[in-house]
């Protein structure tokens, strides 16, 4: 980068004091109305240009006396302004972030001796040094904000929203926004779900990776409505066709007006000990719960569920002596020869009854759902997973645990073939989970595949998008891997501090967190933003889909869509 | 350096006993010159008679001689002219030192002239001369001294209010501080003789244009009257011995005397001033004196004046109150305004001296003559001098 | 100097590098005014720029005299007012010099050893001084402890600001006041009196 000319160029303050640790002191020589919190600004200093955060706005003068008397009464007007910069003053707290070395004044002789050794474009830094007193400070311009963030390139470099204070664009890099797991947090109605569906929509469209959508509200694949405004949402089936299957939950479920283009079922055979295990309070389950499930699947092995839910209750016959004694296919029958109280087992049989009765559990599926979707998965295409009716906590911790560890499993397989040199790069894939706390809480933590994925960073090309209301619910442990963060407004103190919790320079940023503006605005921060940011967010509406899927591409209806891409209106494989 | 007071005070109440007793004689002759000057026989023509016979018999004369009016005569403050022209001059001189680097002498003529009823500010001028380097030395290759020096300063007085009497605003009155005429004590010198000379043509020449001048002399001391009741008091057989050294009653001036006669505001009869042999000088001139102060508190003055004014009582007048008002000016210390402003202009100070001087030296040395040293002994009492 | 009103001294009464005192005639006393810029001839080519920070009338034995008179003729008053060399003192604070023509806010390398003359500088020559270098002249005024600082800044800042709406910088006043806020900022009182002495010039 040479030269960068500006668009306002001239300075809204000079560094005063502060430090890396403790912030820059900035003396601000505009009005301070004229900067907010969480301003993004550009310091030059020493052949480099640092880029930080405003932080904090402190008032302050160089005598009390100054600040209590009310100079604009005793005095004329233009010496009472003149007061205001020098003995009353305003101090920017500004937090730097990163740095990025320049060199020296273009078209100097020092330059071009500079320029020979460093023949590349020079790449941001964290920040290590601080600027000189006195170095001016100005507000990034949208070259500033393009040279941290990246140019919007409609592919992954993709405009999340614009800066506060003067509507610059900011873009996030999908690519590295799915290199790790990720988060977005916020309130019922902070506008999360609407800054996830964007997401989604520039990741399908830069189709970097995969994504497998766990849409526990009917929210993301069909048009809707919005519950605030009542103006239509568009959905992501609606715009993108053919690339986003849409699953159902169980046989014949439907996605509102869309059908599905395929239904899950599975098979009870694929269901675990550990799966059970983890809808122990969803079912309720008492602590001999354990043993006696060890000894089912020691028993019946992957079939223990089905065989387990087909014993009866209660039955007896008799024996040669006459006496009554349990069924052969009995619950109690088993317990006395699996070696387990027949108490125990008649009360983990009758808390499965709900899984014998749901809609997608079956012993023998005849579709083979879930092998299509991974096969769907890793050519490129989306899943969009409804649960339709089967809509409760207890479907929604068995179903998206099982499926994804299967497809993490999946997954791992191909890796380990493609570090052996037998297979090709596994496509890279994003689980989409909203209600992360109920999944990823303290308790549930060490149990759920989610976790684990969590921790191991895409080493097998899995990450997972965490959409969630109560991130202080979730395991501190896992919130820290998270490694982009983007969080709209939250009331709760401690969902602040969690959305936090293992970044640098948290009390700066918990100011302006605790200040976002509900649906409107948010903060991206994290590993996978360069520096922290406030931004306002884009919206998610008609333009944006004309400005992503390009001004003819805005298809109103499925057929509109599939006719655009190809298919036939009816094609719900 | 360090005064002994110690030893000093050890004599002081002698010395004031001593001083008592001499102020108790002094009352005691007082009163006696008082009961003399009260004689009746003391009638105007016996007087003027009797001191013209001493004229005529001594050599030595130097006393008063009333003109036209009774000795007790109190004249009462006539009213003051509306328009008038009052100009005042003063000098003050630069004595050539030969304990200085250089020898010169400045003399510094201030003059004032305030036309009374113009309402307009007075005239001010101040005439700086640099004596010619031939006049520095007497005849005896002497440097001249201070009295050759005031000589010629009362010289430069007269003629500065010689110049200055021209006015349209008449009467025009010259004063100046000190008798009118100029004396000198020493042996005369031809030089002398053309100098006072010159006084008595200037005098003729202001006479001739109607100027009246006066000498203003504030706490006189002169006992002018009291030599001319010794006379009067000596039989007409012993007046051609007399002798004023055996005055019975020395020490009592005129203005002690009359202080006694006159009211505030008041004048005396006018005097013509007898003198006689040595120190003689030039003119003819009459006086009267003049009570300054305020009632039970009399001051006095002498004004003199050349005789010829006495020949129009109108004129006497005219100096009695012009002389009498501005003196009142400064009322609370009577002297006459002009007089004291004549002076002010005057008046050489140290660091002006020391200019001249700083002045002369640099145009010798460019001129490539030798600037002396100041003596020793004027350069170390430079050093102790605060 | 032509065309500059000059004004006679008496005489040098005292001088430093700082400031010098001069006698002048009452006369002249209409010319000089509180804050109002200075010049005095050093020697050749070298000037001393000065603003006039008091002027002291000290008491005279013989006007108090004649104030004591009962009625004094207007002959006796004009001859106070027009001839007598009163014992005015005219107190010059330095602010600056000029040397060949460059003008300099420092102290000036030597005081006056005599004077003859005080030259008024006009407005010209005022906006050349005041616009040379940035203000650095203030810091001889607010150095001042014995004098009212607020009133001679404000004086001159008056006489100033309207010889530059005239002749020089329609900005100069605002640069003035700044700089002075910015010397000042950490002395409240200070400040304040020398803000409340300039409110009045609006």
């Amino acid at each position: 980068m040479d030269t960068i000319n500006r668009a306002n160029p001239h300075p809204i303050g000079y560094v005063v004091g502060g430090g890396l640790e403790a912030n820059l002191q900035v003396r601000l020589t505009v009005p301070p109305q004229e900067v907010q919190e969480g301003s993004f600004v550009v310091i030059d200093s020493g052949g480099w240009r640092f880029y930080g955060l405003v932080t904090d706005l402190q008032l302050g003068s160089t005598n009390p006396r100054f600040a209590d008397e009310q100079s604009e009464e005793r005095l004329p007007r233009h010496l009472a302004e003149l007061l205001h910069g020098q003995t009353l003053f305003t101090n920017l707290a500004v937090m730097p972030v990163l740095m990025l070395e320049r060199g020296p004044e273009p078209g100097t002789e020092e330059y071009r001796l500079w320029k020979d050794q460093h023949p590349e474009e020079t790449q941001p830094v964290t920040v290590k040094t601080v600027p000189s007193h006195h170095s001016p400070v100005l507000l990034a311009d949208a070259a500033d904000i393009a040279q941290i963030f990246g140019e919007e390139n409609n592919q992954e470099i993709f405009r999340i929203g614009y800066t506060r204070e003067q509507g610059h664009p900011v873009c996030l890099n999908l690519d590295k926004f799915v290199k790790r797991s990720s988060g977005i947090f916020g309130t019922t109605g902070s506008g999360k779900s609407f800054l996830a569906r964007m997401i989604l929509a520039g990741l399908i469209h830069a189709d970097r990776a995969s994504a497998l959508i766990f849409d526990m509200h009917n929210e993301y694949g069909p048009d809707s409505t919005s519950s605030d405004t009542g103006a239509a949402v568009p959905g992501l089936k609606g715009k993108f066709g053919a690339k986003i299957r849409l699953a159902g939950l169980g046989a014949r479920t439907s996605f509102g007006k869309l059908n599905a283009d395929l239904s899950l079922e599975i098979a009870q055979s694929d269901i675990t000990s550990e799966d059970v295990l983890l809808l122990s309070q969803a079912l309720n389950l008492n602590e001999t719960a354990p043993i006696v499930l060890s000894a089912l699947e020691r028993d019946f092995g992957q079939d223990w569920l089905h065989e387990f839910l087909s014993m009866e209750t209660g039955t007896t016959i008799e024996d040669e002596n006459g006496k009554s004694v349990p069924a052969p296919n009995s619950v109690e029958a088993w317990a006395a020869v699996g070696n387990v109280h027949p108490k125990s087992a008649l009360a983990l049989h009758q808390r499965l009854q709900r899984l014998g009765k749901s809609a997608y559990l079956i012993a023998d599926p005849a579709t083979r759902g879930l092998e299509q979707i991974i096969e769907d998965l890793e050519h490129g295409k989306h899943v969009i997973l409804s649960f339709g009716k089967s809509n409760t906590e207890l479907d929604y911790l068995l179903v998206t645990n099982l499926i994804t560890r299967k497809i993490r499993d999946h997954w791992g397989n191909s890796t380990e073939n493609f570090h052996a040199e037998k297979g090709k790069e596994p496509r890279p894939l994003v689980v989409v989970v909203e209600e992360a706390h109920k999944l990823l809480n303290r308790e549930m933590a060490s149990q759920t595949i989610f976790s684990t994925i969590a921790r191991e960073m895409r080493k097998y090309y899995v990450t997972l998008l965490i959409i969630d209301q109560r991130p202080s619910q979730i395991y501190d442990e896992v919130m820290s891997q998270l490694g982009t963060r983007i969080s709209g407004s939250l009331g709760d103190e401690d969902d602040i501090n969690a959305v936090l919790s293992g970044l640098p320079g948290r009390s700066a940023l918990r100011g302006l967190l605790s200040k976002l503006q509900a649906k409107e605005e948010a903060l991206l921060l994290g590993w996978g933003v360069p520096m922290p940011i406030p931004i306002r967010s884009r919206r998610y509406d008609n333009d944006f889909w004309r400005e992503l899927l390009g001004a003819q591409a805005s298809p109103k209806t499925i057929e509109e869509g599939n006719k655009v891409l190809g298919f036939d209106s009816d094609d719900t494989d | 350096m360090p005064v002994n007071y110690p030893q000093i005070e050890q004599s002081l109440p002698a010395y004031a006993r001593k001083e008592k007793g001499f102020q108790e004689q002094l009352a005691a002759r007082k009163e006696k010159l008082w009961q003399m000057f009260l004689d009746p026989a003391l009638e105007l023509e016996a007087v003027r008679e009797k001191i013209s016979r001493a004229q005529a018999l001594l050599k030595n004369l130097y006393c008063a001689k009333p003109v036209a009016e009774a000795l007790l005569t109190r004249k009462a403050l006539p009213a003051l002219p509306a328009a008038y022209t009052l100009i005042a001059a003063d000098g003050s001189q630069i004595v050539p030192n030969r304990h200085r680097p250089v020898q010169f002498c400045v003399l510094n003529i201030g003059m004032i002239k305030i036309m009374r009823g113009s309402g307009l500010a007075p005239e001010i001028n101040v005439l700086s001369t640099l004596l010619e380097h031939e006049n520095l030395f007497t005849s005896e290759g002497h440097l001249i001294g201070e009295e050759d020096v005031s000589l010629l300063r009362d010289l430069a007085e007269r003629r500065v209010l010689f110049e200055a009497a021209i006015s349209d605003r008449e009467p025009i009155i010259t004063l100046t501080d000190g008798p009118l005429d100029v004396y000198e004590n020493v042996t005369t010198r031809r030089e002398r003789a053309e100098q006072l000379n010159e006084v008595r043509e200037i005098h003729a020449h202001l006479e001739a244009r109607g100027v009246l001048s006066a000498g203003y002399i504030d706490k006189p001391g002169s006992e002018l009257i009291s030599r001319m009741l010794s006379i009067m008091q000596t039989p007409d057989a012993e007046l051609g011995a007399y002798d004023d050294t055996k005055r019975e009653i020395r020490g009592i001036s005129d203005a002690e005397l009359l202080e006694e006669l006159l009211g505030a505001a008041e004048r005396s009869a006018v005097f013509e001033s007898v003198a006689k042999g040595e120190g003689k000088g030039s003119l003819n001139v009459h006086f009267f004196y003049l009570n300054v102060g305020s009632p039970g508190q009399p001051i006095l003055a002498r004004v003199e004046f050349p005789g010829w004014v006495s020949e129009r009582p109108q004129l006497i007048d005219v100096l009695h109150s012009v002389i009498y008002h501005e003196a009142m000016v400064l009322d609370t210390h009577p002297y006459p305004y002009a007089l004291h402003r004549a002076h002010e202009l005057a008046v050489i100070t140290m660091p002006e001296h020391e200019q001249v001087e700083a002045m002369l030296v640099r145009e010798l040395e460019q001129a490539g003559a030798r600037a002396g040293k100041r003596s020793n002994k004027d350069w170390n009492k430079g050093l102790t001098k605060k | 100097m032509s065309g500059e009103t000059k004004i006679l001294i008496g005489k040098l009464l005292r001088a430093d590098n700082r400031a010098f005192v001069a006698g002048c005639r009452t006369k002249e006393l209409i010319a000089p005014a509180l804050g109002a810029l200075c010049k005095v001839r050093l020697e050749e080519g070298l000037e001393i720029y000065g603003l006039i920070g008091n002027i002291i009338i000290n008491d005279d034995s013989l006007v108090r005299q004649l104030v004591s008179g009962i009625s004094i003729p207007t002959e006796y008053t004009e001859d106070n007012r027009h001839n007598r060399n009163l014992p005015v003192e005219i107190s010059v604070l330095c602010v600056g010099f000029g040397q060949d023509g460059k003008i300099f806010h420092r102290l000036p390398p030597r005081p006056p050893l005599s004077l003859d003359a005080l030259y008024l500088c006009d407005d010209a020559e005022l906006v050349r001084f005041t616009s040379a270098g940035r203000y650095g002249y203030f810091r001889h005024i607010l150095r001042l402890d014995d004098q009212p600082v607020e009133e001679i800044l404000t004086a001159h800042l008056a006489n100033a600001r309207l010889a530059h709406a005239q002749h020089g910088r329609a900005d100069w006043y605002t640069g003035a006041c700044q700089e002075l806020i910015v010397l000042l900022r950490d002395d409240y009182e200070g400040l304040m009196n020398v803000l409340n002495a300039l409110a009045e010039l609006e």
